[in-house]
């Protein structure tokens, strides 16, 4: 049983779709402000472009956990 | 007929630190974000990258941007 865990910080484009970008292992205890902020400056200094166009706001971010649980492992 | 180079995007890769191997070398992985901008400045860049290895778990070993061009006869 082996738990992961990953940061999906969501934007909106100027098409008004949302795009995603995630990270892998994010810090224990990230606050809210802290991923705002970086979040914040990914639209500040604006060098991601979409199919949509720029980033032009924030729309969610979540932190997901995922549970894996082994049922069957080839042998060795 | 000369040739033109026209830029795509950039990738921005962040190189991490994520542990030694057993003879003591540096263990590295990169995480690639695609799509960003040709015309995106260094600084700019560098300081979306700070930020984003601020939010993990690994120390940030290095910074690399991969520029592509289209070569285009005209």
């Amino acid at each position: 049983m082996a738990i992961t865990t990953t940061l999906r910080m969501s934007f909106r484009n100027q098409a008004g779709k949302t795009v995603s970008i995630s990270l892998d292992n994010p810090k224990a205890g990230l606050t809210s402000a802290a991923v705002e902020a970086a979040m914040d400056l990914m639209i500040a200094k604006n060098i991601f472009t979409t199919s949509g166009g720029d980033l032009v706001s924030k729309y969610d971010a979540k932190l997901i956990s995922t549970d894996t649980t082994d049922l069957y492992n080839p042998p060795a | 007929m000369a040739v033109t180079k026209v830029p795509g995007n950039s990738i921005l890769r962040l190189v991490l630190h994520v542990g030694d191997s057993g003879s003591g070398s540096p263990i590295l992985r990169n995480r690639s974000l695609t799509n960003v901008k040709s015309a995106a400045s260094d600084q700019d860049i560098f300081d979306v990258a700070t930020a984003l290895a601020d939010l993990q778990d690994y120390p940030l070993n290095g910074v690399t941007r991969v520029d592509n061009a289209a070569l285009i006869q005209a």
